[in-house]
């Protein structure tokens, strides 16, 4: 298993500073979550850890070895990554698109290693039962398993999740979150998971890294750095933050008034 | 329980299988039917006979020198547009998708014109191959201008799209001007090619669409995998280590010689390529390693049926094949669509 550090990443769209040297490191056996505003750089954050867009300036390390000098075949076995808009093509079994996820592996013909690693990915997240239905036929929750059972097959060492459950009902982003949190430790894998969900972000994840405006504004244990000052400054939000011991809880309770606009 | 849903695989990777032969058998058929009707009809054991042994001298010749090269055509150019039009519809990950959406056809159509009122040849070759190459070398040119287009602003599938579109109505323009001051019998001959038929086909044009989809088919069956992942979106593609622009760049090659090589010698035939990959997709799902020769397959039984059918609605008289394939694709499609999977895309 990795550790992943990242470390003076800066990165421009269009001219534009999307990351502004970045630095942080995740362990491994964690789940570091990604949170911030829109347009704060979290998606983009991921695609470079990714190797899906290079970074302008600064390295990313896996151990000690540089993602700028690594393969993206090496890539794609070593890191999964959900993005934020999944397509599901028409006519594929569960199955098959649970097996899609092992592609970097993959031979024409396809090997009883690899079948036997997706029924086990497909036990481990209790979608086996759906193993033969059409993967577009399934609701919302059930399609999110899915994929995640899709990045799970490559047995990644990391795991990357761009906002997993945004889309989903309260009962299946905690079980989806659940799941995730489960299977990091286990595995030991390192997960780094983008959320909009502050709260999720404190009952999931080991750690924080909050960005605005491209930069790292804070990081640390989420008991450690959401507070009252930092979600006014980031967010441009009032809001309350109930604390009992390490357990907090963020209450939004209006915007913040200002005269300069958005703060972000 | 592994054995349980290895047992699954292996029923789904049988099944696709079972539906690939009975395409295969069926195109078999109709290759058959198709050698033996027309203005001389004969039984299936004379054709058989006479392909081998000039037992009936007038019969030998008719079916080596015409239907044996016009049968063959329909299968390889049928199987070619299939195969050009799956190709199409996965890197622009659009179900409309077809070597018509991205100007490749009107490309060649202005190529063919070209050698028609002006009687230019782009290459040094024989009279009898003036229009194909250069039906050959517009078609070719057009995929060129897309990438051109690709290499500015990106591989993306709306560029190509969008490039396409604009491409294909620049050409449609250009043909059109060219036919307002053809003659009457030049426009007559472009209006024909325009329509599709298989009657100039021989043996060695037969032979060279095979050589094209035998190698188009084999480079793609190799990346089966790679070209499958790009359907689950660019981003997807990327992290499964996959250079999606390059990947786009090499299959839109491949279709451009397919597209090419095809429309060249028996004209522009629509509609195959949008609506073979949709039929083997219904019975075969996504998974390219059975999708390639499904289209290859169906695109061959569309184009063969075709054939046939213009043979017959008119005893005696042969209908350009690119009309019929429409009246008889179209309804068979449509009844895919009604009756098979709501979620065909």
């Amino acid at each position: 298993m990795v550790t992943v550090r990242v470390e003076d990443v800066s990165f421009y769209y269009d001219r534009k500073k999307v990351l502004d040297r970045i630095n942080f490191t995740a362990e491994q056996g964690e789940i570091t979550a990604v949170i911030g505003p829109n347009g704060a750089g979290k998606s983009t954050l991921l695609k470079t850890i990714a190797k899906i867009v290079q970074p302008d300036s600064g390295e990313i390390f896996f151990d000690e070895k540089r993602l700028s000098r690594m393969k993206k075949e090496d890539v794609s076995r070593t890191v999964s990554y959900l993005p934020q808009d999944n397509v599901i093509p028409g006519i594929l079994t569960v199955f098959e698109v649970v097996m899609l996820g092992r592609i970097p592996y993959l031979n024409w013909r396809i090997g009883k290693e690899d079948l036997k690693i997706t029924v086990k990915v497909m036990k481990e997240l209790g979608i086996d039962n759906y193993a033969k239905r059409y993967a577009n036929k399934l609701s919302g929750g059930e399609r999110q398993v899915v994929l995640v059972a899709q990045a799970l097959v490559r047995e990644p060492e990391v795991l990357l999740l761009d906002e997993p459950v945004s889309n989903l009902d309260i009962r299946n982003k905690l079980e989806i979150l659940e799941l995730i949190r489960k299977i990091t430790k286990e595995r030991e894998m390192t997960t780094i998971i983008v959320l909009h969900d502050l709260n999720l972000a404190a009952m999931y994840a080991d750690k924080v890294i909050i960005l605005s405006g491209g930069k790292v504004y804070a990081r640390g244990r989420p008991y450690e750095v959401l507070n009252e000052d930092v979600l006014s400054s980031v967010y441009g939000i009032e809001a309350e933050v109930k604390r009992d011991g390490e357990k907090i809880q963020v209450i939004p309770l209006r915007p913040v008034k200002c005269d300069k606009g958005r703060p972000f | 329980m592994e054995t349980e849903y290895y047992r699954i695989y292996k029923t789904v990777f049988y099944r696709r299988i079972f539906f690939i032969s009975v395409f295969a058998v069926v195109c078999f058929v109709l290759a058959v039917v198709d050698l033996m009707v027309g203005p001389i009809s004969a039984g299936f054991c004379s054709v058989l006979i006479n392909l081998i042994y000039p037992q009936n001298e007038t019969l030998h010749v008719v079916i080596w020198d015409y239907r044996l090269p016009w049968t063959l055509m329909a299968l390889l150019v049928g199987g070619a547009l299939g195969l050009a039009g799956l190709e199409m519809q996965t890197i622009l990950n659009n179900p409309l998708a077809s070597p018509y959406t991205l100007g490749i056809s009107a490309g060649a159509g202005f190529g063919a014109a070209v050698a028609y009122v002006f009687g230019l040849n782009v290459l040094p070759v024989p009279l009898e191959f003036t229009v194909p190459v250069n039906a050959f070398f517009f078609a070719f040119l057009t995929c060129m201008l897309i990438m051109f287009i690709g290499k500015i602003r990106g591989f993306t599938s709306e560029t190509l799209v969008l490039g396409g579109i604009a491409i294909a109505f620049l050409f449609h323009s250009m043909l059109a001007l060219l036919e307002y001051f053809a003659s009457e019998e030049t426009l007559q001959a472009i209006v024909f090619w325009m329509f599709g038929s298989l009657t100039k086909s021989t043996l060695p044009k037969a032979q060279i669409v095979f050589a094209v989809l035998a190698f188009t088919s084999a480079a793609l069956m190799s990346r089966s995998w790679k070209i499958t992942a790009l359907r689950l979106g660019d981003e997807k593609a990327k992290s499964l280590g996959i250079n999606v622009e390059r990947m786009r760049i090499e299959v839109l090659i491949y279709i451009s010689l397919l597209t090419s090589v095809a429309v060249c010698f028996v004209g522009i035939i629509a509609f195959i390529g949008l609506v073979a990959p949709h039929m083997a997709r219904i019975l075969l799902g996504e998974d390219q390693r059975f999708l390639i020769p499904g289209s290859i397959l169906c695109g061959a039984i569309v184009l063969s049926a075709g054939a046939i059918a213009s043979k017959v609605i008119v005893p005696g008289a042969i209908f350009p094949v690119g009309i019929i394939t429409s009246m008889i694709g179209v309804p068979f499609f449509l009844l895919l669509v009604v009756r098979g999977r709501k979620h065909i895309w």
